[in-house]
């Protein structure tokens, strides 16, 4: 996919968000006068978002941007096999595993230092493997001693 | 002015402060200050917050000192993490973050931070020296800020956030729009009905700065260096101070341009150092020779948004001490304090309590020296350990830092999740090369700024949107800003067009 198809294509979703977001304005509930109604600006603001989207839609259509099905799926394909996307989609997986997986179940603390530790088992290289345990923890309990002793906040 | 009586009562607040005990205060407050402000989600407003129960039994008068040092070193603390670990320790280090974690990168973190600790400094005294002689000006100056200067002073944010994009500043207004409707998430500020919500309670509450922030720039980072084991770890270029004021005084004049813009924004209630930095950013963006260094590592961004930063926290003082009204949150809570001790600041209460303006400069220009101090090797210290550390298992440290500080924020864990949300978004806007700091300014300004000012002014003239365009400050404000985009946008495109003719006959 060129780099101006991709921008027609965000350009259309850019619309569908517009049209969307003065969707979800006209049911905002309407007491008294126009001006004071709680969707005059996020509804105005969907108006410009709405001009953007069709200002680049037709700078990306003059520059031969096109949606072509077929591509689009390559496209997709690409994502996920290609090296650099398949490092970056890990790197997503496992904080989401440990956002939300770890940290609900098990709490925060414990979560953290699990995901330390087997973070710096996955991908740390220079470090002696019997330290990764010790930092993780002594990382974890220095937060603890920060946050929910210094600041006194109530976090588990 | 009595420049004989300023100068006497400065010298009497010197001797004052000087003493051990106004010292140990200082010390405690620009420390605590700076440590609370590098932690990711501890902002300025909750450090102060916290250290203000500590002064309920004291003198208000040295309680107001110490909460000073504590703003002050909560400021400039925002900027370590933002430097070192690419999360900005509070919402007003958001440009620190982009360019000072780039030269992190290249090795040049004690650069940056030199810079961040040196420009803070100056800043912080310009603001001072501009609290002194303007204040009676800026007081009044601000009494003639309504509602339809405000909203054009958030539309001259819109402008900035456009112009804060790399090349393409459609991509950039896109990006700010959608902020903006971002902002305005959560429950109507004027009407109480929830907007975007959904159904859900959380989103009723709108969406958090902090979280919002720290995944769009934190959790970003996090995503492309916790599985990149190409990069071993940092570099590192050892530097001075000495070098760092150097560069701050090949960049003087950009420095004093901020720093009066910054003050200019402190005094003018209700917009605070979140928008301020950006001001400074964007101004020293605007007149760069190099602007294609911005975003990757750019010392005149760094200085332009943390001088304006910094020189925002005096001009914060003028409309709390002679109209009670805050000019930011941190200024808001020592504003309830010195409620607390009985003493009520307003019209009347700087022409009879002269001194407190004095002690008040004077703990801001002390607490500065100590920043300085202790700013360079906290900074230092942080440095050398993320130099140190393999970069899979800082970024693994992030996560958690991540994590943390957005949980910390307001105790709820659906902000770590709205944080990783915004963190996926960071990722995706960058590869499809929309900036996100746009976006960051938009729901600054969204919600609190253009929407109820917006509204405010319409149901103040009744509906009518003629005072927009006639009353004096606003007519000053809109040419103000047709200037800024006549200069921005239209110039370098007539420039570009000529430029491109010349081309084509050369061709």
């Amino acid at each position: 996919m060129s780099p101006h198809d991709r921008d027609f294509l965000t350009a259309c979703l850019v619309v569908i968000l517009a049209i969307f977001v003065f969707g979800a304005c006209l049911m905002m509930p309407m007491r008294g006068d126009l001006i004071e109604s709680p969707a005059i600006f996020p509804g105005f603001m969907s108006v410009v978002l709405f001009t953007f989207g069709v200002a680049y839609a037709l700078r990306s259509l003059s520059r031969g941007g096109r949606i072509k099905p077929g591509q689009l799926f390559r496209s997709v394909v690409l994502v996920f096999t290609s090296e650099q996307n398949r490092l970056t989609l890990l790197g997503i997986f496992f904080p989401a595993i440990y956002v939300f997986v770890a940290i609900p179940l098990i709490g925060f603390y414990i979560s953290s230092a699990l995901f330390m530790t087997l973070m710096f088992y996955a991908y740390v290289k220079r470090w002696r493997r019997w330290l990764f345990l010790p930092v993780s923890v002594g990382v974890t309990v220095g937060l603890y001693l920060i946050f929910n002793r210094l600041f006194m906040l109530q976090i588990w | 002015m009595d420049w004989a009586q300023m100068l006497t009562g400065l010298a009497k607040a010197f001797w004052e402060l000087s003493t051990p005990y106004g010292l140990f205060l200082i010390t405690v407050g620009v420390s605590v200050g700076i440590f609370g402000g590098a932690l990711p989600g501890v902002s300025t407003t909750m450090t102060v917050a916290l250290l203000a129960v500590v002064t309920y039994k004291m003198d208000p008068l040295w309680a107001i000192v110490m909460l000073s040092a504590t703003q002050l070193g909560g400021t400039y603390g925002g900027s370590i993490s933002a430097t070192v670990l690419n999360i900005p320790g509070t919402p007003a280090s958001a440009p620190t973050a982009i360019e000072g974690f780039q030269l992190a990168k290249k090795g040049e973190a004690e650069v940056a931070l030199g810079i961040n600790v040196f420009t803070s400094f100056m800043g912080n005294n310009l603001g001072l020296i501009m609290l002194l002689v303007t204040m009676p000006f800026f007081v009044k100056l601000s009494m003639m800020f309504g509602p339809w200067e405000m909203f054009w002073f958030g539309i001259f944010g819109v402008f900035i956030a456009a112009n804060l994009s790399e090349g393409d500043n459609l991509k950039g207004l896109i990006a700010a729009t959608v902020g903006l409707i971002l902002g305005c998430v959560g429950l109507d500020s004027i009407d109480g009905s929830p907007r975007f919500a959904f159904g859900t309670t959380y989103l009723v509450g709108g969406i958090p700065l902090i979280p919002a922030m720290i995944g769009l720039y934190g959790f970003t980072e996090v995503f492309s260096g916790l599985t990149d084991i190409s990069v071993k770890s940092f570099p590192l270029k050892k530097t001075s101070l000495i070098g760092a004021a150097k560069l701050w005084w090949k960049y003087r004049w950009l420095s004093v341009r901020t720093s009066i813009l910054g003050y200019i924004i402190g005094v003018a209630p209700g917009i605070g150092a979140n928008v301020s930095c950006w001001v400074g950013y964007d101004h020293a963006k605007s007149t760069s020779k190099e602007p294609e260094k911005f975003g990757k590592g750019s010392i005149e961004g760094l200085i332009g948004s943390e001088t304006c930063n910094m020189a925002n926290v005096p001009g914060a003082y003028a409309p709390v001490l002679s109209l009670a009204i805050p000019g930011d949150a941190p200024t808001a809570i020592m504003l309830g304090i010195l409620m607390i001790h009985g003493v009520r600041p307003g019209p009347t209460f700087l022409l009879t309590n002269p001194h407190w303006l004095y002690e008040i400069a004077m703990a801001l220009f002390i607490g500065g020296i100590l920043f300085v101090v202790i700013g360079t090797y906290a900074g230092k210290g942080l440095v050398r350990m993320f130099v140190n550390t393999p970069r899979t298992a800082m970024s693994a440290m992030v996560a958690v830092l991540c994590a943390l500080g957005s949980y910390a924020a307001n105790i709820n864990i659906n902000d770590i999740f709205l944080a990783f949300f915004f963190g996926v978004l960071g990722v995706v806007m960058s590869a499809l090369g929309f900036p996100v700091s746009p976006l960051v300014l938009g729901l600054i300004l969204g919600g609190d700024l253009l929407d109820v000012q917006f509204r405010r002014a319409l149901l103040a003239g009744k509906g009518s949107i003629t005072p927009f365009f006639t009353r004096g400050v606003s007519i000053a404000l809109i040419l103000f800003i047709v200037a800024i985009v006549f200069y921005q946008y239209i110039l370098p495109a007539i420039t570009k067009g000529k430029k491109k003719d010349r081309t084509v006959i050369l061709e």
